[in-house]
């Protein structure tokens, strides 16, 4: 039941970070679209369009990691596993969200340390004037709710992988 | 263990996870981490994992790939592609086979707002299987023609393919955009030509539909002319340099954007899908691109790619047979690999190779992407043949039998460009 509960909660997470991913596209589109009527029209382009919309796709990414593995969007190769009986194929999906998550626990943990070092140092954005840190946490906050997103879909195979074997 | 030797066993561990199902780009980040491990211990290992995600997820080089395909979603939930294809039958349905020639233009004319295929495989999938079958078409014929059809948005400027290969070759986008405009009107011009070939020899693959009047022909065309003023904007802006590559794909998302709300097709669910697809696509690709820099960072490390080039330059043939070996080597690669992520893995160590050979970086481009969209419909990881396959209920082996003419043509369209670059450069 808990678990239930903290999925639901993460999913909640997920789904918000995708709603303001989903908003930030129409933000560059219209922010490009401006920049460029600016200064077409306007003699006047909209200063730090190319990093104000790089940020926003790192922003879109790193928090969409963990939405994106939840609706299978990270593309994989299911020619072999496709083909072996339920109980191997859950064995196998386990051990790669386990190797999977061993990844992430390490971006985890490094990209916490270069955040970290980000918040002290105070670092800018040169042409835009505002601090890089916030930026730079979202690698771990994107990857350890990845992490999380894994842990779930590791627990829903263990009861496919003890069925059959019963 | 010799650094070459970490190399060639951590390809293969990638190639091993990818294979038990383990998404491409974790696979390939998994398998660089543990490389430079491997070579260089633990600490640089971290700090290149640490960095990399960081780093490229706000690559504003890449800052065309969201917003293009973007466009592509806008273009798609405006229902530009069933208007395409409701004009090109109306002017060649009643021919022999003219709902598979229409399915091609259809296609073609999608490719030119949308960056990746799935869509476009998808929509035609939808619209002009269903009719397809009305009319008797053999599914092999119909799902085939879709399959290839879809593939053909990789040549077909704007293209996730050039942006990928021009950012990572540094290698001008807009060239590359432009280059691959007279390639792909060939490719759909060979796919048709395989159509009424293929009718002709047997006429009940495709039999002719109803006719249309003039008047009812000209009325039609009035749907494309939405695509029509959107591609020459885009591609036209970046050609003559008014844009730069990221400035035209949010020009262009903009101008579809603007098409579907003229359209009345500005629903709340056809936005929020719009974006719910732009936004997982853009996460894998970046995320694959994450993966591929970490691992080409470990290749480089272990200095792989400079062994293997080194070694390629020692050989005293002529550089035409290593190109086409290395061609040939692509083509079976592609039929395992996803498209993108063989591009992201491979170009560190050919694109050098290539162009110390002599060979021009645009056409090799092109070249490349071709490669990139044969990978999309051969079996066994053809993305486009599962997609019509799911969409149609067409068994997978018809699909891929259904593919197998259109294959041909793509390796006549790569003969053609090879003997002729004239093709490809004519343009830029």
């Amino acid at each position: 039941m808990l678990l239930k509960k903290i999925e639901k909660g993460i999913h909640l997470i997920e789904n918000i970070f995708a709603i303001f991913g989903g908003i930030l596209f129409l933000a560059m589109m219209f922010l490009g679209t401006g920049d460029v009527s600016g200064r077409y029209l306007l003699n006047h382009p909209i200063t730090g369009t190319m990093e104000m919309s790089s940020i926003m796709m790192g922003v879109i990414v790193l928090l969409g990691w963990a939405y994106t593995q939840r609706h299978r969007g990270h593309i994989t190769v299911e020619l072999f596993i496709s083909r072996y009986p339920p109980r191997v194929r859950s064995v196998v999906n386990f051990i790669t969200l386990l190797l999977s998550l061993i990844l992430f626990l390490a971006i985890t943990k490094q990209s916490t340390l270069i955040a970290l070092r980000s918040w002290q140092e105070h670092r800018v954005i040169p042409t835009l004037g505002i601090p890089t840190a916030p930026f730079h946490s979202l690698v771990p906050i994107g990857a350890i709710l990845l992490c999380i997103e894994f842990i779930i879909q590791m627990l829903y195979l263990i009861p496919d992988m003890r069925k059959e074997s019963t | 263990m010799s650094p070459l030797m970490v190399c060639l066993v951590g390809l293969a561990g990638f190639f091993l996870l990818m294979s038990q199902g383990m998404p491409i780009a974790f696979s390939f980040g998994l398998s660089g981490f543990i490389g430079i491990i491997l070579l260089k211990g633990l600490n640089p290992a971290l700090a290149t994992i640490g960095n990399a995600p960081y780093t490229w997820a706000t690559m504003g080089a890449l800052l065309p790939v969201p917003l293009f395909m973007l466009m592509g979603q806008f273009a798609y939930h405006s229902g530009i592609s069933t208007d395409l294809f409701l004009a090109a039958h109306k002017w060649l349905g009643k021919r022999s086979g003219g709902l598979a020639l229409a399915t091609t233009v259809a296609s073609t004319g999608f490719g030119a707002c949308c960056g990746v295929s799935l869509a476009g495989a998808a929509t035609m999938s939808a619209v002009a299987y269903p009719e397809m079958k009305e009319f008797n078409y053999h599914p092999r014929l119909s799902t085939g023609c879709i399959a290839a059809g879809g593939s053909l948005s990789c040549l077909i400027p704007p293209s996730a393919a050039f942006i990928i290969y021009g950012v990572f070759t540094e290698t001008s986008i807009s060239k590359l955009f432009v280059a691959g405009i007279l390639p792909g009107l060939l490719l759909s011009g060979l796919y048709m030509t395989a159509i009424i070939i293929m009718c002709k020899r047997d006429p009940s693959l495709g039999p002719p539909g109803p006719s249309y009047s003039l008047k009812e022909k000209l009325i039609a065309l009035k749907g494309v002319l939405g695509v029509l003023g959107l591609f020459i904007f885009v591609i036209g802006g970046l050609f003559i340099g008014v844009f730069t590559p990221s400035e035209a794909a949010a020009m262009g998302a903009f101008g579809a954007f603007i098409i579907m709300v003229l359209r009345r097709r500005l629903t709340r669910s056809a936005l929020v899908t719009a974006l719910r697809d732009t936004l997982i696509s853009t996460c894998f690709i970046l995320t694959i691109t994450i993966g591929a820099m970490i691992f080409s960072n470990f290749l480089a490390l272990g200095g792989f790619s400079a062994l293997f080039r080194d070694w390629i330059l020692s050989l005293h043939v002529s550089r035409h047979i290593i190109l086409i070996t290395i061609l040939l080597i692509y083509i079976p690669l592609g039929m395992v690999m996803d498209g993108l992520a063989m591009l992201l893995l491979t170009l560190p160590i050919v694109f050098p190779i290539v162009t110390q050979l002599g060979f021009n970086a645009i056409w090799f481009g092109v070249i490349m992407t071709l490669i990139v969209e044969m990978a999309l419909i051969t079996p066994p990881v053809g993305m486009n043949s599962y997609i019509v396959h799911g969409m149609t209920k067409v068994p997978l082996e018809e699909v891929f039998r259904g593919i197998i003419p259109f294959f041909f043509m793509m390796l006549l369209c790569l003969a053609l460009l090879y003997i002729f670059p004239q093709i490809v450069l004519i343009l830029v």
